[in-house]
């Protein structure tokens, strides 16, 4: 199962577009799980810490192998790397049960009806991508693949939350051998 | 170490019980100690460590430490002399599928930081050109994975960082320089119109007939599942590139494989020119009933 959890207001649509994207592409339940408060800590000067929001956002009730998709509508701060700031549209911790999403991130404002449904196909993409990691799942070389890297040339060019079918056989996989 | 045994030293350094050593082709392991094993009546010691990845236990016996390659994790500036190699423009990738499968098996086992990152590179710049076929795809999210753990362990992030760091390399965003840069390349290879048929290993499932015109160890590399294309990827009927979808349509050019056939069709006149839509051609209508023959072997 996977839970969604809004820490910002977020339009009820969208987040009911956003599940549906979700179980389309793992094929397991998917369900709001309602709205908790930001931490306070997580807040910085470049936008949110996304690895502190992860470690203290507060957690909904979930079994062993339940994922937890945060959402948020703001910014998540760069991370540090050797090779310079890292692009942040979510940050999920590997094979583990929780990830953050950002819709804030991403381009584009919800100006009009097909403006708005584009965004929000985009951020049911990046939340695909980022529950995507929970399950280990690297990032894909076929640009059309939700898991392909979000900051690439051709990701924006293909809005469909999908899965490509090698990313998609592998979730498959790491599901059926997830300890319980 | 454990008192009464010798300590064990990889490139001059002693292992100690809680180090961390990268094992090849399985990843970030944890010295949890030594032990001897008696194991067909003669007694061994045994370096055992713990996979980080999945806490699993490998054995390794003492006197092979060195032969597997089994080496301490790299230091953060290899890594960064790493991710200036990703960083940098890549090399033309390898066409011919033998010799790439062989070299980036070697790589492979070896396990070097840097031989991981060859097949890593080799293999994206290679899959800018075409969709990959299986095994070369299965191949380099391989070589992904370890190069993530590893990367991650070295630099102390996690491994969504560590990832998005190599990413950060080999893909470059959208508008920098860097990215406009590679978008140029890849429209000059494209345009150069290489050959990107048989050695690509686009015909290489063509079944037996193709597989006897092959030399020895081709064909017993063949045997061992060498080839990458098995099955190819969903991907590959949707070509993400201009050279993908010319490898995806039928194409008029002879093969060595096709030359074997005895009743080889009428081919249309291929244009050297390369246009987006290109002729008629061969690799899926030849491949798609060999795709079942070579699956039920």
């Amino acid at each position: 199962m996977i839970h969604v959890v809004t820490l910002e207001p977020f339009d009820a649509d969208r987040s009911q577009a956003i599940c549906r994207a979700l179980f389309t592409a793992y094929g397991v339940g998917c369900e709001l799980s309602g709205e908790l408060e930001l931490p306070d800590d997580a807040e910085g000067p470049e936008g949110l810490d996304a690895e502190k929001l992860l470690s203290e956002a507060e957690q909904v009730k979930t079994f062993a192998d339940d994922k937890v998709l945060y959402l948020v509508q703001r910014t998540l701060a760069p991370r540090p790397s050797p090779v310079g700031p890292l692009p942040t549209h979510g940050f999920a911790r590997y094979g583990g049960d929780r990830a953050v999403a950002s819709a804030g991130s991403l381009p584009g404002r919800d100006d009009g009806e097909a403006a708005t449904l584009a965004r929000t196909l985009a951020i049911a993409k990046l939340a695909v991508h980022q529950v995507g990691h929970l399950w280990e799942l690297h990032h894909c070389l076929d640009a059309r693949c939700a898991m392909a890297p979000p900051w690439g040339v051709a990701w924006a060019k293909s809005n469909q939350p999908e899965l490509c079918a090698f990313c998609r056989e592998k979730s498959e996989r790491r599901m059926k051998t997830a300890p319980a | 170490m454990e008192p009464g045994t010798q300590p064990i030293s990889i490139g001059g350094a002693t292992l100690k019980v809680g180090e961390r050593v990268v094992y090849p082709n399985q990843g970030v392991c944890r010295i949890s100690g030594i032990e001897v094993k008696e194991i067909g009546g003669t007694k061994g010691e045994f370096l055992t460590m713990k996979r980080e990845e999945d806490g699993a236990t490998v054995m390794v016996p003492r006197a092979k430490i060195a032969a597997i390659g089994l080496r301490h994790v790299a230091a953060r500036a290899e890594v960064e002399e790493l991710l200036s190699y990703l960083e940098a423009q890549a090399d033309d990738p390898e066409l011919d599928w033998k010799v790439r499968h062989r070299t980036h098996s070697d790589k492979m086992v070896g396990g070097s930081l840097l031989g991981t990152a060859e097949v890593l590179k080799g293999l994206h710049s290679l899959a800018l050109l075409r969709p990959l076929p299986q095994r070369e795809r299965e191949l380099y999210d391989s070589a992904r994975h370890l190069l993530v753990g590893e990367v991650a362990v070295s630099l102390g992030r996690p491994a969504c960082s560590a990832e998005d760091t190599i990413d950060l390399c080999l893909t470059p965003p959208a508008g920098s320089p860097r990215a406009e840069a590679q978008a140029r390349r890849l429209a000059e290879a494209l345009d150069e119109d290489l050959d990107l048929g048989p050695d690509l290993g686009l015909d290489e499932g063509e079944g037996e007939p193709a597989l006897s015109g092959l030399p020895a160890e081709a064909v017993e590399a063949e045997e061992h599942g060498a080839e990458s294309p098995k099955e190819p990827p969903p991907v590959a009927a949707r070509p993400a590139t201009k050279r993908a979808s010319k490898a995806a349509a039928p194409a008029p050019r002879p093969s060595p494989s096709s030359k074997k056939k005895s009743a080889p069709k009428p081919r249309a006149k291929a244009s050297k020119k390369p246009t987006g839509a290109k002729a008629p051609g061969k690799a899926p209508a030849k491949r798609a009933p060999t795709r079942g023959k070579r699956g039920s072997r």
